[in-house]
C-alpha cells in the first residue's frame, strides 16, 4: 500500500470505541463488519490522529511521537503500514487525493 | 496492574480492568428443551420475573455504559425468546454480540434475521457425538439431528461457529469423536467444558459427573486435527476468569460469571447502574484473584490465580480455596460427590 501525501483520513463513523487507559490500548466495535480490534499505544495514537488531516499531516505529527534520529523513511513505513491496517479494518477511512481536492 | 509472583519466585503483575470489557447476558430462563445438564431450571414459558424487552433493552445500555463491548447472549435458549431479533439488533449497535444456542431453531430463516441483526458469532452446544448420547442429555429424541443441521447452517450461513460441548460421564468416551465431528463440519473453534453444580445438574449430579482422574484420563485422549483450536480449562489451564467477568442473568441480578449465578447477587442493574453492583465488595474481592495456595503452572499460563471461583466455592465453601477441578490442588476433592450443603440449599 503506499499512500499519497494528500490523501486524508476519517474515523469511521458508526464504530464504537472502548478506551482502555490501563492497559495502555483501545478497543474498537465495527458494526458494519461486526468484530472488535485491539489497538495498542501506537496504533491508538495513529487512529486519533485520523481527523480529517493529510497522510503528510499525519506523519508529521506522529514523527513528534517516536525517538529523535528514527529514520523519516521508517517513519513513513511504519505510519503507511499502520494505518493500511486500520483501513482494512474498517476502523479508518481514505480520501484519495483527487477526492480531496474536488471536495 | 497487581502484582504477585510467578514460579521462579519473579515479580508477576497481574491485569486488571477498571471497568468491563466483556458480558454475559441471560435473555431467558426459557428453553424447548428439558436438559439433564441445565445450568438453571428452565420451562416453556417465561417466569413472572423475566425481563421484558425494554427492561433487556435497558441493561444492554447499562452495560455499554460501563464499557461493554463485547456481549455473549445465553438462556435457557435465546432462540426460544420470540422478540429475540429486536433485542439483539438493539444490542449490536453499541456491542460485538455472541449467541450460545443449543441450535435446534436456527434455520435459514433465522440465521439470515441473525446475521440482518449484525450477529456474526454463533457457539453451538453439543451434549455428545451420537443422536443416543445427546438425545438423553436433552431428553429429547431427534435434538441432535437438528442442533446439526442448525450447525451446518450456521457455518454455511458464514458465522464465525465454535461448538461446545460439556463433558459427562456419558459423553467421555465420545470427545475426539466430537473434536473430529466439528472439524469435519468446518468448525475452527472447539471446546470442551467442564460440569457445573448448578441447577438441574445439581440434581443429575451422580448420573453425569466424574472424579477428576477420570476427567483428566478423557482429556488425555483428545487431540486437536489440524486447523482446530481446541478450548479446555483443566490443568494446566485453569484460569481464574473472575477479573474480567461480568454478567446479568434474566431477571437482572448481576452476578459476575454466569457460573456464579447462583453463589453470588451483586444488585439488580434494573435498579442501579452496573458499575454500582461492580463495586459491590464481593465482587471486588473475587476480581482480585488472592488465592494463596494456587496452582503455580496454571497461574503462568493464564495470568490469574486459583482457577474457576464457582467450582471452588461450590466444593469449599471457601471464596479462597483454590480450584479443586485442577489436578494440583484437587487435594483429594471427590468431584462425582456434590457436597451436601449445595442440594440443601435447594430444599
Amino acid at each position: 500500500m503506499r499512500y499519497s501525501p494528500n490523501d486524508s483520513f476519517q474515523k469511521t463513523p458508526d464504530i464504537r470505541v472502548r478506551e482502555l487507559p490501563e492497559w495502555g490500548s483501545l478497543l474498537v466495535y465495527t458494526p458494519a463488519h461486526p468484530d472488535i480490534h485491539y489497538l495498542d499505544a501506537r496504533s491508538w495514537l495513529l487512529f486519533e490522529l485520523c481527523d480529517g488531516r493529510t497522510f503528510a499531516e499525519v506523519v508529521d505529527e506522529f514523527s513528534q511521537a517516536v525517538p529523535d534520529g528514527t529514520p523519516r523513511d521508517d517513519i513513513h513505513r511504519a505510519v503507511t503500514e499502520a494505518i493500511s491496517t486500520l483501513e482494512a479494518k474498517g476502523i479508518v477511512t481514505r480520501t484519495a487525493a483527487a477526492q480531496s481536492a474536488a471536495a | 496492574m497487581s502484582e504477585s509472583h510467578d514460579t521462579n519466585g519473579r515479580e508477576r503483575r497481574k491485569p486488571i480492568l477498571l471497568q468491563p470489557i466483556k458480558s454475559w447476558l441471560q435473555v431467558t430462563a426459557t428453553c424447548n428443551m428439558r436438559c439433564r445438564q441445565c445450568y438453571g431450571d428452565c420451562t416453556a414459558e417465561p417466569q413472572p420475573e423475566e425481563m421484558t424487552a425494554a427492561q433487556l433493552r435497558q441493561v444492554i445500555d447499562n452495560l455499554a455504559d460501563a464499557g461493554v463491548v463485547d456481549l455473549l447472549v445465553e438462556g435457557g435458549e435465546p432462540l426460544h425468546r420470540p422478540d429475540l431479533l429486536d433485542i439483539l439488533s438493539y444490542a449490536t449497535r453499541r456491542m460485538l454480540v455472541r449467541l450460545r444456542t443449543n441450535g435446534t431453531l436456527l434455520d435459514h430463516a433465522t440465521a439470515h434475521r441473525l446475521l440482518q441483526a449484525g450477529v456474526r458469532n454463533v457457539c453451538i452446544d453439543f451434549m455428545g457425538a451420537t443422536p443416543d448420547t445427546h438425545d438423553w442429555h436433552l431428553q429429547s429424541a431427534g435434538a441432535f439431528e437438528k442442533a446439526l443441521r442448525g450447525l451446518r447452517i450456521a457455518v454455511a450461513s458464514g458465522f464465525q461457529t465454535v461448538g461446545l460441548m460439556i463433558m459427562t460421564k456419558r459423553n467421555a468416551n465420545e470427545l475426539q469423536q466430537f473434536v473430529d465431528l466439528m472439524a469435519a463440519e468446518g468448525v475452527p473453534r472447539v471446546g470442551i467444558l467442564r460440569l457445573y453444580p448448578l441447577g438441574r445438574a445439581k440434581q443429575h449430579w451422580g448420573e453425569l459427573a466424574l472424579t477428576l482422574e477420570e476427567q483428566m484420563a478423557a482429556l488425555e485422549q483428545v487431540s486437536a486435527p489440524a486447523g482446530v483450536h481446541l478450548m479446555r480449562s483443566w490443568h494446566p489451564r485453569d484460569g481464574n476468569c473472575c477479573w474480567q467477568a461480568a454478567g446479568v442473568d434474566y431477571q437482572g441480578r448481576s452476578v459476575g460469571c454466569s457460573y456464579l449465578r447462583e453463589y453470588v447477587d451483586f444488585g439488580n442493574v434494573l435498579e442501579k447502574p452496573f458499575l454500582e453492583t461492580w463495586n459491590h465488595p464481593l465482587y471486588i474481592r473475587l476480581r482480585s484473584r488472592n488465592v494463596p495456595d494456587h496452582c503455580p503452572e496454571c497461574a503462568q499460563t493464564q495470568d490469574s490465580e486459583g482457577g474457576c471461583r464457582s467450582t471452588a466455592y461450590a466444593f469449599t465453601g471457601n471464596w479462597d480455596a483454590p480450584d479443586p477441578f485442577c489436578t494440583t490442588t484437587n487435594r483429594g476433592v471427590n468431584l462425582a460427590v456434590l457436597p451436601e450443603r449445595l442440594l440443601s440449599e435447594d430444599a
